[in-house]
This record gives structure tokens, C-alpha cells and sequence, in this order.
């Protein structure tokens, strides 16, 4: 009997040890306060282009909508020296939260290094660097690169500044208007034409590496799809032949485009080689299949048909099979496309307006991101934080370029020399 | 029923003893002497409730001199947590010419309130000097102990001095709530830090630590930067059975 009550002593003693020794530790809890991060961006020394690079910053960093930039006018210089090494007090006093500092040196082989620096000056370190070695006519991609390095450091996202858009720009009066595809930096700047306006164009899309596109363009009043090389500027009919075919778009791995044709009085969905061959068939139901847009693993499609009396979603199998609806909402639906992270799949809403939404790739948890009278035509940054898209202003009919943050927030139109339309995003530029 | 003769003389014999007990004890208590009501005590509410070690703090005997040295201690004095080493060169940059070496502060930028009036007086520490003891028994002082209790408040106390900053930290993600760090702490006696926060380890979906695991050390390191150095019990810094020298702690974001 006492040996069985010292066991259980033993027992109650040896457990409070270990309730002891075992304790949780304690927890502090952030506040995730939503506020910008104010982030001084001075003129970078070592060469006059620096202030340029500076004001490019300023400007990609402000346009994330996480960040409250200054500078680079109203700030103090710093030398070359201090750009690793600033004095973080100061900038403790002048009320910010980070400092992107840098420098611009020449380079033996002609071209210059752009030095980068991001510091957390309230803990008084640095953060991140990177250097990128730019000829002297290239200097905004290294000021984007910067911007970049900054936005991902401090966001914890992939960059998405670094990036081109292809779009439709439109000019002239709305009865009369020329349609071009123009391609230009994400932040509006070096913008091209790439056709002349001969034939109405509509839906310019990047390949995933963005050394290609496909697009449409009205060739003796028929749509027809075209594949266009980005560097030489060549370009030929995707379908040889009298085809009417429409709403392209590449693979994931660049070898195919997926698009629709019509035949025989139905539109359907099919597939063919990027160098060209015969196209395969994916959809074959009575109905207009149209718009379709590969997952980035490449094993389904997500399109818009009207099979069932109105334009509704559906995915399908890579090669056609197992076809269902995903979208039950009031309204049609129409242009889906998949996200570069796979979960979700953007649309435009037309329910009295045309509104851009987002939705789960299975369907479900649908989001409304716009609010405009006739938004449309969406397309993910690469970094999947951001949908661009054209919004067209009721009565005036004008269109220009938005971007939205997929987790909410308002829209900010895209500096475009004229109005534009069907826009593309790149993928980040090497 | 009528008593006998023994009877009656028992009953009389024991009235006769219970009136004479009773005369004994009424004179008896007539000259106790009455003491005063000792004055009423002032109780103190205090705010911090736990850090006070339970032995009294002033020790009539000083203990003997300390022998294990103080490890990793930075002087009480240090005006910041050390500099962090130059910044290293970007990948395509040519080094760049020397940079200026930092300026050395010699005291710390009085950017925060300043401290609370210690309710420890100034002489507190010297019943632990590290001079040789002069008495001639060594005595046993009773030492603090970093108890369960303790461990728990000195916690909170740490906590409760870094939320206003941790409050301000900035919105990074709507998933970003889902990762925790485990962090320690290494304090000096002055309660700041000897060497920035280590994480110990990051939980969560691996692909949101990935993600957000720098940004929430990032924020852990700019708590403290900004909201040491810490006050904290000056008896429970290094105990035996532990102390605040040494504090691990969670955090996460709301």
C-alpha cells in the first residue's frame, strides 16, 4: 500500500516538472496595421541619369499601392560611399521607414552598373543589394529592376514591375476608329506600334516568354489569328487558309495555341502547334466555345460557351475531356483567364454592367474587383497580384487601361499615349 | 428520591470548588493588562506583480564573490545593438571605393520615454558585488529564483513593453497570420540587446514561410530596435534557475 501511494506521488510530481519545463512560450502579436510604408528614395549619385533612375523608382514603387515614396526632389544627397552605409538617424528623422539608396558607375565595357540598395531604417540595416549592368539607353530597366528588388523585399511577392504590355491602341473618333497592337514597359513608357492600322486588330497576347505573340486581326473582314515575333517582327496566319479563327492564346510552354474556329456554322475550341500543323478539336457540344486559357500546369482549359442559353464558365481536360461548369452566378460570363499560381481564374461579369471578378479555379468564392460601367478583358501580372484590364467610359466611349489589386483596392488607370484595349502583361523581362 | 449522606457531602464539596474557580479567574483577569491595536498597515497596490524575488532584498551578510563570469554580457552601457558588418557588394558592381567607417556613438540617442521610477533604490546591487566578502562566515543569502511564476511575468513584462511597437508594425498579407516565428532573445543587464532576435523556427505551410518568414523577422528585428532597451527586475536577470538573460518568445501577426 505505501509503495503504490509513493508511485503516485512520484507519478504527480514528475508531471507537474514536465507541465513546467514544457510550458508554451509566450506570444507577441503584430499589428498588420494597412498603411503604406514610407520609403525616402534620394537621388542616386555618380552620374546626372541617377535622379531619372531615382524619379522611375519613385514612380513603379507608388504604383504597388503598398508604399508612400519621397523623393527624389526634397531629399538630401548622399556620396557613393554611403550608399551601403547610410547614416540612419537622419533618415529616422526625416519620418521614413526605408531608404533605397545606390549608385551609377561607368563599366570597362562601355555599359553601367546601376547599385541598388534597400535598408530598413528603423532597425538601422540594410536589407537587400543588387547591381545591374545596363547600356546607358537602358537605364529604366535597371530603375524598374531596382523597384522590383524593393517591392519584393518588401512585400514577400515576385516582381511584376520589370514588365511589357502588349495592348490594342485605339485612336480616332468611335465611329471611325484605328486599332493597332502597341507594346510598351508596364509603366507606360517606350511605347511602339507594331502594326500600322490597316486591319482592325483585337486580343494581342504574350507567349510565357514573351518573345512572341498572338492576336487577331480582321484581314478582309474575317478574324483571323496571327503569330508575331516580337524581335523581327515577322508575323503569319496561325491557320493557313480561309479559316475564320479567334481568341488565342499560347501554352504554358509556349508550343501551342489554343483558340477557336468557326466551321460549319458552330465555334469550337481547338488546338495546334505554335510552328504551325494540323489543329486538333478539343470541344465539339452544339454552342459557341470561345476563350479559352490554359492552367499554368497545362492540364486544363478554362472557356466560356453559351451551350446551356447563356455565355457561362467551364474547364476542361488539356485534350477536351471532362467538361463542367464553374460559374452559377446571375448574368453571363465571359473572357476567363487562369492565374500564373493556378488558384484562380479572373472574368469579366456582364450583369446590366460589365465588371471584372475573380473566382476559385474550381468554381466558388467569387469576387467583384471593379466597379466601372463596362470593364473587361482581363489579364494577371505575372506576380498574380494584379489584374490589368480596359474600361470604357459610358457616353464617351473612350477606353483606356486599369490595373487592379487582386486583394482589393481601387483601380488605377495605365499611362497609355491614346485609348487601349485588350491589354496582355508580360512576363518579367531578363 | 432522597440523597444520602455522601451524596450530599460530594454536591457541596464541588459547589464549594466551582465558586472558589470562579472568584480565582474574575480576579485573575481584572489585572491582565490591556495591549494597544498595532497601527493600521498601508497596502500598496503595485503594477508589476511577481518579479520581486521572494527572499527580502536586503541581505545583512554580502554573499561571496561570484565565479562563473558572465557570458555574452554586453556593458551596461552600450548604446546600441552592434553595427551590423558593411554591406557587401552587388553581384555586378565593381567593389566600390572604401566606405567611411560608422560613427561610433558613445551613448544611446534618447529617442524613447524615459524609465519609470525603480521602486529599487540605487544601492540595491551592492548586496551582490563582486567583492571578496568581508565577514567571516559565508553567509546564505536566500537567492531569487526564476520560477514558473516568474518565468511568466518577466514574459509579459517583455511583451507589454514591445506591443506599442509591435502594433505598429505594417499589413504584409492576408495569409501572413498563418506563420509564426519562434524567436530568443539575448539581454544585457540594461535590457538591451546583446545580439539582434534569432528565429529558432519558422511554422506554417512552407510555401507562406517562405513568403513571409523574412518580412516577419524584419518586423521582429524593428520591435526591439525601436522599443528596447527593456526594464525588468534587475534580481531575475540571472538566476540559478534561470533568468531573463535569456527569453524565447512567439510572434506572429493579427
Amino acid at each position: 500500500m505505501r509503495m503504490i501511494l509513493t508511485l503516485l506521488l512520484a507519478g504527480i510530481a514528475s508531471t507537474a516538472i514536465a507541465q513546467d519545463t514544457q510550458e508554451a512560450a509566450p506570444e507577441l502579436v503584430g499589428g498588420s496595421v494597412k498603411s503604406n510604408v514610407a520609403i525616402a528614395v534620394p537621388v542616386m549619385p555618380g552620374d546626372p541619369i541617377g535622379r531619372q533612375v531615382s524619379q522611375v523608382i519613385v514612380s513603379d514603387l507608388r504604383s504597388t499601392g503598398l508604399f508612400t515614396p519621397l523623393g527624389p526632389g526634397g531629399l538630401p544627397g548622399y556620396s557613393v560611399e554611403e550608399a551601403g552605409n547610410p547614416a540612419y538617424p537622419n533618415w529616422r528623422n526625416a519620418g521614413v521607414s526605408a531608404l533605397v539608396s545606390g549608385y551609377i558607375e561607368p563599366r570597362p565595357d562601355g555599359r553601367m552598373t546601376v547599385a541598388c540598395y534597400l535598408h530598413d531604417v528603423t532597425a538601422g540595416r540594410e536589407l537587400t543589394h543588387q547591381g545591374f549592368a545596363v547600356t546607358s539607353d537602358n537605364w529604366r530597366q535597371a530603375a524598374h529592376k531596382c523597384a522590383d528588388l524593393v517591392y519584393s523585399r518588401l512585400s514577400g511577392q515576385q516582381p511584376f514591375l520589370d514588365t511589357r504590355v502588349v495592348y490594342v491602341a485605339e485612336t480616332g473618333p468611335k465611329n471611325n476608329r484605328q486599332k493597332r497592337v502597341a507594346i510598351m514597359d508596364s509603366d507606360g513608357s517606350n511605347n511602339r506600334y507594331l502594326t500600322v492600322g490597316r486591319h482592325t486588330v483585337v486580343t494581342p497576347r504574350f507567349s510565357p516568354r514573351g518573345d512572341k505573340l498572338v492576336y487577331v486581326s480582321y484581314i478582309g473582314r474575317k478574324p483571323r489569328v496571327l503569330l508575331y515575333d516580337v524581335a523581327s517582327g515577322q508575323e503569319r496566319l496561325l491557320i493557313p487558309g480561309n479559316h475564320i479563327t479567334f481568341a488565342p492564346r499560347f501554352s504554358p510552354n509556349g508550343r501551342d495555341v489554343v483558340f477557336s474556329m468557326a466551321e460549319n456554322g458552330n465555334t469550337d475550341i481547338y488546338i495546334v502547334s505554335a510552328s504551325g500543323g494540323q489543329p486538333r478539336r478539343l470541344t465539339s457540344v452544339a454552342g459557341a466555345d470561345t476563350s479559352p486559357s490554359f492552367s499554368p500546369d497545362g492540364r486544363q482549359i478554362v472557356f466560356e460557351s453559351d451551350r446551356s442559353g447563356t455565355q457561362q464558365l467551364y474547364v476542361m481536360s488539356a485534350d477536351g475531356g471532362g467538361q463542367r461548369r464553374i460559374s452559377f452566378g446571375g448574368g453571363r460570363y465571359a473572357s476567363p483567364v487562369w492565374s500564373p499560381a493556378g488558384n484562380m481564374i479572373a472574368f469579366t461579369r456582364i450583369a446590366g454592367n460589365f465588371r471584372i471578378g475573380v473566382m476559385n479555379a474550381g468554381g466558388g468564392g467569387e469576387r467583384i474587383l471593379t466597379d466601372g460601367w463596362q470593364d473587361e478583358g482581363p489579364s494577371w501580372a505575372p506576380n498574380g497580384q494584379f489584374v490589368m484590364f480596359h474600361r470604357t467610359a459610358q457616353g464617351a466611349g473612350a477606353t483606356r487601361l486599369y490595373a487592379v489589386p487582386v486583394s482589393g483596392g481601387s483601380a488605377r488607370i495605365m499611362p497609355t499615349p491614346a485609348g487601349g484595349s485588350d491589354p496582355s502583361w508580360s512576363p518579367i523581362n531578363n | 428520591m432522597k440523597m444520602d449522606r455522601a451524596e450530599l457531602a460530594g454536591t457541596g464539596a464541588a459547589l464549594a470548588f466551582h465558586a472558589a474557580l470562579i472568584a480565582a479567574l474574575t480576579l485573575s483577569l481584572a489585572h491582565v493588562t490591556s495591549k494597544p491595536e498595532p497601527p493600521s498597515m498601508e497596502v500598496e497596490f503595485v503594477e508589476d506583480i511577481g518579479f520581486e524575488a521572494a527572499a527580502p532584498t536586503s541581505i545583512a551578510t554580502p554573499p561571496p564573490a561570484s565565479q562563473a563570469p558572465e557570458i555574452g554580457e554586453a556593458p551596461p552601457d552600450e548604446a546600441a545593438p552592434a553595427p551590423l558588418p558593411p554591406a557587401t557588394q552587388p553581384r555586378v558592381a565593381p567593389a566600390p571605393t572604401p566606405r567611411p567607417t560608422p560613427k561610433v556613438r558613445t551613448k544611446p540617442a534618447p529617442a524613447k520615454p524615459a524609465p519609470r521610477a525603480s521602486r529599487i533604490g540605487d544601492d540595491f546591487l551592492k548586496g551582490i558585488a563582486d567583492s571578496p566578502s568581508k565577514s567571516d562566515a559565508p553567509a546564505k543569502p536566500a537567492a531569487a529564483t526564476f520560477s514558473a511564476t516568474a518565468r511568466a511575468s518577466v514574459g509579459q513584462a517583455i511583451l507589454r513593453q514591445v506591443q506599442p511597437c509591435a502594433d505598429r508594425q505594417p499589413f504584409i498579407g492576408e495569409d501572413a497570420n498563418k506563420v509564426r516565428l519562434t524567436i530568443n532573445l539575448k539581454l544585457a543587464r540594461s535590457g538591451r540587446l546583446v545580439r539582434p532576435p534569432t528565429v529558432l523556427k519558422t511554422s506554417g505551410d512552407p510555401d507562406l514561410r517562405a513568403k513571409y518568414g523574412d518580412l516577419l523577422e524584419d518586423q521582429v528585428r524593428r520591435i526591439f530596435a525601436q522599443c528596447t532597451p527593456l526594464r525588468l527586475p534587475a534580481e531575475l536577470y540571472d538566476t540559478p534557475t534561470g533568468g531573463w538573460n535569456d527569453f524565447t518568445f512567439t510572434y506572429r501577426v493579427n
